[in-house]
């Protein structure tokens, strides 16, 4: 391991990967400063870009943009009350009330601290967790690579934003959407209407940017936009008394943050939102959070970058993406012809420790970086809609077109476009149909692979210890809300019998 | 609750359209599960879910019904957000007509209109700033994807062709 991590800083420092890195941690914090812009679309919007570059700048660039877009999602969320990306919702609480004390440079100098330690320490559990992981997955063979991917897909319980019919009709859309084009198994077109272009199918990253990118500015051009009105920021990194006070809740929350970036599925938001209320729960001073208390800036913002990591853990050592942004590094990763999981570390130990490297260096440049970038921020925070709407709608055609040099793809972006934003109008989670789509083709090949191995006795996914813990722990995943729900439903109607009683 | 109706309507048809379809996938190896076996069963599920969610969405409408629509002002409020919805059309037009005309006119020509016209459909007020915005934004693009990225841009077809021959 310390060859590989030397290999990956000897990586790091060649000249035009740490200046990839250097670009990518500037458009981290572009993209995630600026409301509308999410880390997500940006490493959405790069990765056709990344197809030209070599595998460890590609990535290098994607995840660093990844890890501190986290970070700066902060910034408008503390001074604009308008969090930049969805993992900063719970820093707006104590952020913005402390802003509007005067304590803005103050806010943001915890958010930079905090985010800079949760996403260190994220990344060391990500060197030292990921190898243990990736041995233990060199034992798997079809029927488990299925189990997994089961695995991956039943993360729609978490992802369906508490609905999970519609996060199963999104993931099986998803799913049938990978099957459009020429079955690689046998050579049978599939759904392709005699049409050339779908006969190789449709690609995922037009369904992503469509989805995620193209609806949200359909939504955002019927809307009116303010321009911001002018605000001078500085931040101030905190001293050592605020230091050793929030000392304990980064430690606390960045634990907390990898631990629940490591479940497939569960993301950075949620982190965030559960870190923040166990400091509240935990804390001497907890009537005083919402108030704008340094705390309640630290806690979210060690937790959502420490789960950021953790979540690459599940990616690079399974090949199960542990969110939405690194559903897309998975596409990613494909799309470079590299399958994340087990394999990877043999294969291609030298990119997995220059990314491991980069990332690290990445959240240590926050330090560095966040607080002159901050004050040039406020600058163009002042760009008006008018020309940042555009600019996007450019970069998702440029981006899709580039992946394969075909305006058909641009066609079916601008289609996924209007399906994402009608099914948003429905409160339809997008999430699952990308994961159905980055998953689909794994779960069909697999599955069909392991019934060819049994002569299609389906026993095989049941008597092999690892494929039968991945299928109990997917049916668990998908009973336990289920089960919840129905106890806080009984619970709920008990006590209104009681109620009626009593009265 | 309408648009969940009509929506788990519309995933009824695609799921019966594309499960009729899959059962009609060539089976050339002759195995037990075959092309179509993986999308008609996903089919399956899909058709199951969405008469689910047809039937609880009549459900909670009889309940509204009943009850009246508590949601009615809460929704009026978030339309409120969405003051321009002929945008909406309008935007998807632009995006249309833009795809269709950029294998035709060329990345530089179908760039510099297209973003012209959405930075006005975007509320800028000046067409001066707004053909600059398309201007400039077609210039950047062109440096950074096809000069310096070499990614093959549409050249467009006759005059086009030439005119994007003195850039990339």
């Amino acid at each position: 391991m310390i060859e590989g991590l030397l290999g990956g800083f000897g990586n790091l420092f060649q000249p035009f990967n740490f200046f990839i890195l250097m670009v990518g941690v500037l458009l981290g914090f572009i993209g995630g400063g600026i409301p509308g812009i999410s880390g997500t679309m940006l490493v959405i919007i790069l990765l056709p870009v990344s197809y030209a570059m070599d595998p460890a700048a590609a990535f290098l660039l994607l995840t660093s943009i990844y890890a501190t877009s986290v970070f700066s999602g902060s910034i408008s969320a503390i001074l604009f009350r308008t969090p930049g990306t969805p993992e900063a919702v719970a820093t707006v609480f104590d952020g913005y009330p402390m802003a509007k004390k005067g304590e803005g440079g103050k806010a943001l100098g915890i958010s930079i601290f905090s985010s800079a330690t949760g996403g260190v320490f994220g990344t060391l559990v990500l060197i030292f967790l990921t190898p243990l992981l990736a041995s233990f997955a060199l034992r798997f063979s079809s029927p488990e690579y299925f189990a997994l991917a089961l695995m991956g897909l039943t993360v729609v319980a978490s992802l369906s934003a508490g609905n999970l019919v519609k996060g199963f009709i999104g993931v099986s859309f998803g799913l049938f959407i990978a099957t459009i084009g020429i079955d690689t198994m046998t050579g049978v077109p599939r759904f392709t209407f005699g049409s050339g272009q779908l006969m190789s199918g449709i690609d995922f990253i037009p369904v992503l940017i469509g989805l995620f990118a193209i609806s949200e500015v359909l939504r955002r051009v019927q809307q009116v936009h303010k321009v911001n009105a002018k605000q001078k920021v500085s931040s101030e990194l905190p001293n050592w008394n605020v230091m050793k006070r929030i000392s304990g809740v980064i430690g606390r929350s960045s634990l907390l943050g990898v631990f629940i970036g490591i479940l497939p599925g569960i993301g950075a938001t949620t982190a965030a939102m559960l870190s923040y209320s166990e400091a509240a729960r935990w804390s001497k001073r907890s009537k005083e959070f919402g108030t704008g208390i340094p705390e309640g800036v630290a806690a979210p913002e060690s937790a959502n970058n420490a789960a950021a990591m953790g979540a690459m853990v599940p990616l690079l050592s399974l090949g199960i993406p542990g969110s939405a942004t690194t559903a897309i590094l998975l596409g990613a990763f494909i799309l470079h012809g590299i399958q994340p999981g087990p394999l990877m570390f043999s294969t291609q130990g030298s990119l997995i420790y220059t990314i491991l490297i980069g990332l690290l260096v990445a959240n240590l440049l926050i330090l560095l970086i966040a607080k002159p970038f901050i004050s040039v921020f406020s600058k163009i925070l002042q760009v008006p809609y008018t020309i940042i709407g555009p600019l996007i709608v450019l970069f998702c055609i440029v981006g899709t077109f580039a992946v394969r040099n075909s305006i058909f793809d641009v066609a079916m972006m601008l289609v996924f476009g209007i399906i994402g934003y009608y099914l948003e109008n429905a409160k339809f989670p997008l999430a699952p149909i990308v994961l159905g789509v980055v998953l689909g083709p794994i779960a069909e090949d697999q599955f069909r692979r392991a019934m060819q191995m049994s002569n299609n006795d389906i026993s095989i996914f049941f008597t092999r210890p690892i494929a039968l813990t991945f299928i109990i722990l997917s049916i668990i995943s998908i009973l336990y809300p289920l089960i919840n729900k129905w106890i806080k439903k009984r619970k709920n109607d008990a006590s209104g019998t009681d109620q009626t009683v009593a009265s | 609750m309408q648009l969940e109706r009509n929506l788990s309507i519309i995933i009824i048809v695609f799921s019966s359209f594309f499960l009729v379809l899959s059962l009609q996938v060539e089976n050339r190896t002759g195995n037990f599960i075959s092309a179509g076996t993986w999308p008609a069963a996903l089919m399956i599920l899909m058709l199951i879910l969405s008469v689910i969610l047809l039937m609880r969405a009549l459900k909670v409408k009889n309940v509204q019904n009943i009850k009246g629509d508590d949601n009615d002002s809460a929704d009026a409020d978030n339309e409120d957000k969405l003051v321009h919805p002929k945008k909406f059309f309008l935007l998807f037009a632009v995006l249309a007509i833009y795809i269709f005309i950029l294998g035709y006119v060329g990345f530089i020509a179908a760039t510099i209109l297209g973003i012209f016209v959405m930075a006005l459909l975007f509320g800028m007020k000046s067409y001066i700033r707004a053909l600059l915005t398309g201007t400039l934004a077609t210039a950047g693009s062109i440096v950074l994807f096809p000069i310096l990225l070499n990614l093959p841009f549409p050249r467009g077809t006759g005059i086009f062709y030439s005119l994007s021959l003195l850039f990339y």
